[in-house]
């Protein structure tokens, strides 16, 4: 330990003296000859201890040891004095002065003094060391919060009843921080616990589980989002609370979507296509051997086949071609009561044949709209059909009604209203049925049609809006700008999925 | 001369193929019956005993596989040709037996050749 003196003596030649002892025992000295030069070198020498001649302070002395021990409470003192000046001085300086050496100094006083000093001066420092090491300690856990609020993916601890009892900046942000709501109402609008909820489990086994989901944000954004959980133990072992982490995959999964949805369509259609193409084979050979027989109804029977079938196949095409090549939406401007006859005119057939009504109503002068004149149409048309089937899985029960309504949207906009009376939708249903693949057809529907509808909608910078209760029907919004926006005037949509579908 | 009609059962789910088989056949002198799964298909070849089967292979419930199996353990009907008609890929290997496997869409000159080899 390397310690530092400043020798406080009027006596200059007696100050050398000590320092020059001193110096051979590894002591930094230095010498002030007055009061008023120990000021400075208190400043720049920084002493650890501070060695005076009691006779340079006079009668001021107290004062002056009080004020020193106020002003460098680190810096111990010592006094240097004559015998008999030495019991008024111990009596005068007591709890003020760190130690008292007679005159002429022993070396052996001295010495001793010092080590007593040096010891005191030690002591404090590890104790000044401890405290600041305490202090840290104290302060540890903020790194590990802030590490918890801004790790980059939602994070929630949930107990038992699957309440949030904490959640991380990304969280909060995209999902709100209600505290104390039950985890599946905040992430997925439900009233009862997900099927194979992961928390669940880590509760029942204390390991680790993954699940994927889709979740709505507080601004009705979807993510596909990959869970992990893991328990929080107390220092018995239970598990009092479980940790659940997401991470955001929407990306990769809209990249995957892609890539696979070409592969995985075609792989699974193709037994469709083949049943198609024998079926359309089937109406043709009607039609041939009808007329060769002269006979009419087969004809005409054969007729109705092979519109059907080349309705379903070009349907088909039209969904793998919307994947397979490149799209660019080709405006046109369109009246939009002929859009209405047109989607009307596709939508009768299949609602007569499924004994459902189909009404139109259209406000008056409804003026004219760009879109593109094949995707927008399919798009909607692809909404009257979901409408008359969900009116078909009725059962029977109410009435089988759907209603096309068109009215202006503000000045700028077309609101488009497909209703129907349907059994409805729950809500986990109706955020998860514009995803590619979410088919509540089972084998009959392909997952592709919604999916398509909100890419083409989005394509054409409007909105889809599902309003549907389970046994209230469904009533999807569709709100489309009159003019096309200036940026889709002459740039085309490249074919990959655009960062803002869906 | 009396001259008595085949009979060609088709087991076959999709109604349009299913009316396309039927009116195949019957334009070209044949009697026909139908399936639509493999429980019904196993009643009507014990009734009705056809010359000859058309089996499709995805079928509601259990496959044409099974169906044909099952036909098999019937000592009445086990020697029954089966055409396979289906639109699976590799589907000869499905039914080993099957006097031919024929994908769809097929040629429909080619199915009544092979009908008639069989059964004249």
């Amino acid at each position: 330990m390397i310690c530092r003196i400043i020798i406080v003596d009027s006596d200059q030649s007696h100050a050398e003296a000590l320092a020059a002892y001193l110096e051979r025992l590894d002591y930094i000295i230095a010498i002030a000859t007055s009061t008023d030069r120990l000021q400075t070198l208190l400043t720049e020498h920084l002493p650890d201890i501070v060695i005076v001649d009691a006779g340079l302070l006079g009668s001021s002395r107290s004062k002056w040891f009080r004020e020193m021990k106020h002003r460098y409470p680190l810096i111990w003192t010592i006094v240097l004095a004559p015998p008999d000046a030495m019991d008024q001085l111990m009596a005068d300086l007591i709890g003020d002065a760190f130690g008292f050496i007679a005159k002429p100094v022993k070396s052996l006083a001295l010495d001793h003094t010092l080590y007593q000093a040096r010891q005191a001066i030690k002591l404090q420092r590890q104790l000044s060391q401890s405290q600041q090491e305490l202090q840290e300690l104290r302060n540890t856990p903020k790194p590990y919060r802030q590490l918890f609020r801004e790790m980059p993916c939602y994070l929630t601890v949930q107990d038992q009843q699957l309440r949030i009892t904490a959640s991380n900046r990304l969280f909060k942000e995209h999902f709100g921080d209600e505290i104390g709501c039950k985890c599946y109402t905040i992430y997925k609008h439900r009233d009862s616990p997900c099927p194979e909820c992961p928390v669940e489990k880590t509760f029942k086994d204390g390991k680790a589980h993954q699940t994927e989901e889709v979740v709505t944000s507080k601004t009705g954004a979807q993510y596909n989002i990959l869970t992990w959980t893991a328990p929080i133990r107390d220092q018995s072992g239970q598990i009092t609370q479980v940790i659940e982490m997401a991470t955001d995959i929407t990306q990769i999964r809209k990249l995957q979507d892609h890539l696979t949805s070409l592969g995985l369509m075609l792989g699974s259609i193709s037994h469709g296509v083949k049943g198609m193409l024998t079926a359309l084979d089937g109406a043709v050979y009607q039609l041939e051997s009808g007329m060769e027989r002269k006979d009419m109804p087969r004809v005409a029977a054969a007729v109705g086949e092979t519109r059907e079938m080349v309705d379903r196949i070009r349907k088909m095409i039209l969904q793998i071609l919307y994947y397979a090549k490149s799209r660019e939406l080709n405006y046109e401007t369109k009246a939009l009561t002929d859009l209405a006859d047109e989607i009307m005119a596709v939508g009768r057939p299949l609602a007569e044949k499924y004994g459902v009504t189909l009404k139109l109503s259209l406000t008056p002068d409804l003026g004219t709209i760009e879109i593109d004149p094949h995707w927008l149409p399919a798009a909607l048309i692809n909404l009257v059909e979901n409408a008359i089937h969900a009116c078909d899985d009725n059962h029977g029960q109410g009435p089988k009604e759907v209603e096309i309504r068109f009215r202006p949207d503000g000045d700028q906009g077309i609101l488009i209203e497909v209703r129907d009376s349907g059994k409805g939708i729950d809500k986990e249903t109706r955020e998860k049925m514009f995803t590619l693949f979410f088919s509540r057809k089972g084998p009959q529907g392909t997952g592709l049609g919604l999916f398509i509808v909100d890419h083409v909608i989005t394509l054409h910078r409007g909105s889809i809006r599902v309003d549907s209760a389970p046994g209230k029907g469904t009533c999807f919004a569709i709100r489309l700008p009159r003019r096309r926006p200036p940026t889709a005037k002459s740039c085309p949509v490249s074919g990959k999925l655009t960062d803002e579908t869906i | 001369m009396f001259i008595m009609q085949k009979k060609i059962m088709v087991i076959e789910d999709d109604p349009k193929v299913k009316a396309y088989l039927i009116s195949l056949f019957e334009d070209n002198g044949y009697t026909v019956c139908s399936a639509g799964d493999v429980p019904e298909a196993l009643d009507m070849v014990r009734a009705e005993r056809p010359d000859l089967i058309t089996l499709d292979l995805e079928l509601p419930g259990e496959w044409g596989p099974r169906f044909y199996r099952k036909m098999s353990q019937d000592k009445d009907v086990k020697n029954t040709p089966v055409i396979v008609i289906s639109g699976m890929s590799g589907n000869e290997y499905a039914v080993g037996k099957a006097v031919a496997s024929i994908t769809k869409p097929f040629d429909r000159e080619h199915l009544l050749r092979i009908v008639k080899e069989n059964i004249g």
